[in-house]
């Protein structure tokens, strides 16, 4: 029974050392992580909206005001008198072989502006790179499906008709 | 066994890969490019070499080898698995290209059967010292054969070799020459499998060849007296 005991604490000082170690290195690396997100998040921003990108000193982007259970974040692109101009939305939704995530940028007339996939480890053609001639439409009628990829086209299509959804009510 | 022999089995003669067939499961998924196959033989001789080191030195304490005899392979995982959350976290922070590239790759090294199996059978029955040598020999060895099986397949389905980033060698012209495209077949994971089993197959064949030779030789030896 000692004997036991005494196994069981020689294992915890162990496993009590190895948690040590590997919270110093999170407190290393951790802030660094964070960063770099922040960073990827930010140029995919500029990608998606353009008066954002030529009026980088006088426009804000408001990234905490609106939650949607539905979408994963929500930012509202606010001009100097703090108008709302554009709104973008980070949806995710579940594709054939991952979770597709696409930041969509709508602007004020309810028209989508650009959108770019975030991440995806779809193993059946290139959502990346395809044209979903989306760019400037008010509905999803012009949507345009990536052939051999009926159910990774479906997730993104569901990504686009939520952000053109939300935001009738986030732009009000 | 001197410690030249020691650093020299890896490679060629007890090639973990090769000739053990350990840890085939990530050198069939990551090695579609060379990048990869870099990325994952140094974090794989950073955990190899550290946990070798930390087992045996573990092991060297008399007392301490006694009192964790009955659940050493418990902590030999402990302390492999907290070596690769490290090099995990590193490689988050600091290289997030590969290590989106490798994904779940970097944790599966804690159940590559590589590491425990050196810290079983070699580690916590040989000095410190040696343990190195011995770490190293076989990092070395694992990441010399995932560089081989990559370079064929990147080579042969993607007409490209990618030594570190954007720094890319593009061999497209061999194929414009002779007038195919590359094949894909052989970045999927069927084309892995092909890729190992031909190399292995070489591996033998010249094994073979110089194990009959070296009996023809002993025969000739003998009919001389």
């Amino acid at each position: 029974m000692k004997k036991n005991l005494i196994t069981g604490l020689v294992l915890s000082v162990f496993a009590l050392i190895c948690g040590l170690l590997l919270s110093v290195v999170n407190m290393f690396t951790a802030p660094v992580i964070e960063a770099r997100t922040e960073e990827k998040i930010n140029n995919s921003i500029m990608e998606v909206c353009e008066v954002y990108k030529n009026n980088k000193d006088t426009y804000t982007i408001d990234k905490e005001s609106i939650k949607h259970d539905e979408v994963d974040s929500v930012y509202l692109v606010k001009d100097e008198n703090g108008e709302k101009v554009e709104v973008i939305y980070v949806v995710s939704a579940k594709g054939y072989a991952s979770t597709i995530q696409m930041m969509i940028s709508v602007t004020k007339e309810h028209k989508i502006e650009r959108s770019v996939v975030i991440s995806s480890a779809e193993t059946k053609g290139d959502i990346k790179t395809h044209d979903f001639m989306m760019d400037g439409k008010d509905s999803l009628a012009d949507f345009d499906k990536l052939s051999g990829s009926t159910i990774s086209s479906k997730a993104v299509r569901k990504c686009f008709y939520t952000a053109l959804d939300l935001s009738y009510e986030d732009l009000k | 066994m001197t410690k030249k022999e020691n650093f020299l089995k890896g490679f060629i003669k007890e090639n973990p890969l090769f000739v053990l067939l350990l840890g085939t499961c990530p050198a069939l998924a990551i090695t579609t490019s060379l990048e990869n196959a870099f990325g994952m033989g140094i974090a794989f001789i950073f955990v190899l070499v550290m946990s070798n080191t930390i087992i045996s030195l573990i092991n060297s304490f008399k007392k301490l080898k006694e009192l964790i005899q009955p659940v050493r392979i418990a902590v030999y995982i402990v302390i492999i698995a907290s070596l690769v959350t490290i090099v995990e976290m590193i490689m988050q922070a600091y290289l997030p290209d590969l290590y989106n590239s490798l994904g779940v790759f970097i944790s599966l090294i804690t159940v590559n059967c590589i590491v425990l199996g050196r810290a079983e059978a070699y580690a916590s029955q040989n000095t410190v010292s040696d343990s190195v040598i011995d770490g190293i020999s076989m990092g070395l060895g694992y990441t010399l054969a995932l560089i081989i099986i990559s370079l064929i397949r990147e080579f042969l389905g993607n007409g490209t070799i990618t030594i570190w980033g954007d720094l890319q060698i593009n061999l497209q012209g061999v194929f414009e020459f002779l007038h195919i495209t590359p094949i894909s077949f052989f970045t999927s994971s069927a084309g892995a499998f092909m890729v190992l089993g031909i190399v292995l197959a070489i591996m033998q064949a010249i094994k073979n060849s110089k194990d009959a030779k070296e009996k023809e030789a002993k025969k000739q030896e003998k009919e001389v007296k």
